[in-house]
């Protein structure tokens, strides 16, 4: 039962390390990924927010109102934590909270200087948009920070002398878990599995099994054989798009605010995605023949796709390379657009900046991978 | 044979020139040759002579790198979707689907060129018949052996009744029986007389008992061109008739059938037997009885035998080699991947 020859063992040993040397190519991404990982994993989670949008509601026109304006600016200006904006009343700010355009917004409600001035403790409101925990929990520590006293030149200049303001956080959204958060993410990324399966495995098996050979000697165009393959694609991802939307939903307990027009926006939005994933992988694997190929760039398609979408960290941390690259891929688009859908129940203007970049992405992957499917062998 | 009527047609196939490279290596040379309506014409050669790379460039597969081919009329670089409507093809490799069944093989394919429902359904029936998988039509194809996925792939080939069908080694790696099938499917398609057929192959015995003319290919160059017949009778040699008498022949009688018209010439193998080269396929049977008769003194024909120049000889003679030794000269390695 445990009969061994060294020889015969070291024969296998040396039949496999030649393959490998003949295909070294497919060494690459081995040595490619884990760097990869470092370098866009690194950067894309746990990094210093930045430029988070932030709108200022001024109820109140007394000096204290003005010094902490001009606080809000400086800490604006100096660490670019912020992107400041001002917006006339509460009401309006929130809504626009609502549609995703804000973070935070901090109300200077009215009184607020006479307040002060008494010596009594003045209120602040900071409303943040909960749904991204992140950035939320964030603003309203550095508001909060910043009238404390604790730290840094700018509160002597200021002579606003704690703890006379309190920094009332008030959550928008109610309570939401960091896996409410994820669940965009992980939709994101079912949809990606499928792409690859569908979209690179399959295609690539396929050629190399000949069925394109026999594909090539009907009048099948290479437009009918993306798209057929497309639909092929889309409806196996509406499957397991819609399976997975609705797991996670019920396991993150999340309830959907906007109806059916959130849901119908929800399904436009899977499909757009699974769309432009699918178009991407043909154009990627459209000469490839090998079938090691896509299995061999999986990871580093995932790690460069998935993890600088947002759907782990809020994008507002890259640096500015990774935000170019995030800007490259659907996936940020799609994330971005689902968590305001199924987070917060927002309408059709605030994701359609999001569709239509989803669907320009999509339409030049089409016209890419009919270009370079080749439709000779 | 080639009915008649429609050799005065256009041919079906006409190849001009045709050549293909692979970088520095060329696959095919300068191929000139035409194929009528309703022929069944050959591709005979060894593994790397050029005939898959050949029926690649003539089924749209492969652009070719100068000349020019047409299959019914249509450039197959130029209208190469007006080619693929006429075409039915089979290639080297096994293409058929093994996820799909029969029925639903054909079905998909059907749906390719258009077909109706109706129209689908009623070939389907047909030809599963004709290459008897009705019974398999609802099982999976990978379930098939390797002679039945071949019968599905002619099934599959002929679904939109093509005008021109090329099979590029149809038989390679099936048992005997499997071939002999395929052989009787195609003889049965080319008596319905309307379909004209190209196929490649290594198998003399394929080439010869299949095809109304055959090129010999070699090295990407057409060696020969021409019916079986008379490309075995260029072969110095010619049939070879051996006749055995009863008893030792006479000079008289030997330089009797020596002058008989059909015979080229006759030597004595040992006193009783003959070996005859003869200048036709006819053994001029009469003449020798004739002329035992009249000479033998009593002598008789025990037996006689004929044995007839295989294309095996003619593709020696063409080559210079043998065509069993050229399949293992190693062009698999030398040539790029894709010509297989």
């Amino acid at each position: 039962m445990f009969e061994f020859n060294f020889k015969r063992a070291l024969a296998v040993a040396e039949r496999d390390l030649r393959r490998f040397r003949r295909n070294t190519k497919l060494l690459i991404p081995m040595v490619m990924m884990p760097i990869i990982y470092l370098v866009i994993l690194g950067k894309s989670m746990g990094g210093d927010l930045h430029d988070l949008p932030v709108a200022i509601v001024v109820q109140d026109r007394g000096e204290a109102s003005v010094a902490v304006q001009s606080r809000l600016q400086t800490l604006a200006q100096s660490r670019q934590l912020f992107r400041l904006a001002s917006e006339p009343d509460p009401a309006t700010a929130v809504r626009a909270l609502r549609q995703g355009l804000y973070k935070a917004v901090v109300i200077v409600p009215p009184g607020f200087s006479e307040s002060y001035a008494r010596g009594e403790p003045a209120s602040l409101g900071v409303v943040v948009d909960n749904t991204d925990n992140t950035a939320a929990g964030v603003i309203a520590a550095e508001v909060q920070r910043a009238f404390l006293g604790g730290s840094g030149d700018d509160t002597q200049t200021l002579a606003i002398r704690p703890p006379t303001i309190n920094v009332e956080r008030v959550d928008v959204y109610g309570h939401k878990e960091f896996m409410q958060y994820l669940v965009p993410g992980v939709i994101a990324l079912a949809l990606f599995f499928v792409a690859m399966l569908a979209g690179g495995i399959i295609l690539v098996d396929d050629r190399a099994r000949g069925i394109h050979e026999g594909y090539f000697v009907t009048p099948l165009s290479a437009l009918d054989l993306v798209l057929g393959l497309s639909m092929s694609a889309i409806t196996l991802s509406a499957l397991i798009g819609g399976t997975v939307l609705v797991s996670a939903i019920l396991i993150a307990r999340l309830s959907i605010i906007g109806g059916i027009e959130t849901i119908a926006l929800t399904a436009a939005c899977v499909l757009l995605l699974s769309l432009g994933l699918i178009l991407f992988m043909f154009t990627l694997m459209a000469r490839v023949s090998n079938p090691l190929t896509p299995r061999a760039l999986f990871g580093i398609l995932n790690v460069l796709t998935f993890f600088p979408s947002g759907a782990l960290y809020p994008t507002e941390s890259y640096p500015t390379w990774l935000t170019t690259l995030s800007m490259l891929f659907p996936m940020r688009y799609a994330v971005h657009a689902l968590r305001n859908l199924l987070l917060k129940g927002v309408g059709f203007q605030s994701v359609l900046p999001d569709f239509l970049a989803m669907a320009g992405f999509a339409l030049l992957m089409l016209v890419l991978a009919s270009t370079l499917f080749k439709r000779t062998l | 044979m080639i009915p008649q009527e429609s050799a005065a047609l256009a041919p079906a196939i006409v190849v001009e020139h045709l050549t293909r490279k692979f970088g520095d290596f060329t696959a095919d040379d300068d191929l000139n040759f035409t194929v009528a309506r309703g022929e069944i014409f050959g591709i005979l050669g060894p593994n790397g002579a050029g005939k898959s790379t050949l029926i690649r460039m003539l089924n749209t597969l492969l652009p070719p790198t100068s000349g020019r081919a047409t299959v019914m009329g249509f450039d197959v670089a130029k209208q190469s979707s007006r080619v693929r409507h006429e075409i039915g093809v089979i290639p080297q490799a096994n293409t058929v689907d093994s996820d799909l069944t029969a029925w639903e093989s054909l079905d998909i394919y059907g749906k390719f060129y258009g077909m109706s429902r109706k129209d689908r359904r009623q070939r389907a029936e047909e030809l599963l018949e004709a290459v008897g998988l009705s019974e398999w039509r609802d099982k999976a194809a990978g379930t098939y052996s390797g002679g039945m996925r071949r019968r599905l792939e002619i099934a599959r080939g002929l679904i939109h009744r093509p005008k021109v069908f090329f099979l590029d080694e149809p038989t390679t790696g099936l048992d005997p029986q499997s071939r002999r099938v395929i052989w009787e499917l195609l003889e049965r398609l080319r008596e319905q007389g309307d379909l004209t057929i190209l196929i490649c192959t290594h198998y003399m015995d394929e080439a010869d008992r299949l095809c109304d003319r055959l090129a010999i290919v070699d090295h990407g160059k057409i060696a020969a061109l021409g019916t079986p017949r008379e490309l075995k009778d260029t072969v110095p040699g010619q049939d070879m008739l051996t006749v055995q008498f009863l008893h030792t022949v006479s000079d008289e009688l030997l330089a009797a059938l020596k002058a008989l018209p059909e015979v080229r010439e006759a030597t004595r193998e040992h006193d009783a037997a003959l070996h005859m080269i003869l200048n036709g396929d006819v053994v001029p049977l009469d003449g020798i009885t004739d002329a035992t008769r009249r000479l033998g003194t009593g002598n008789k024909v025990k037996s006689m035998s004929l044995l007839e120049p295989t294309l095996e000889d003619v593709f020696l003679h063409y080559t210079g080699r043998g065509l069993r030794d050229s399949v293992a000269t190693g062009y698999d390695y030398a040539v790029p991947n894709i010509m297989r």
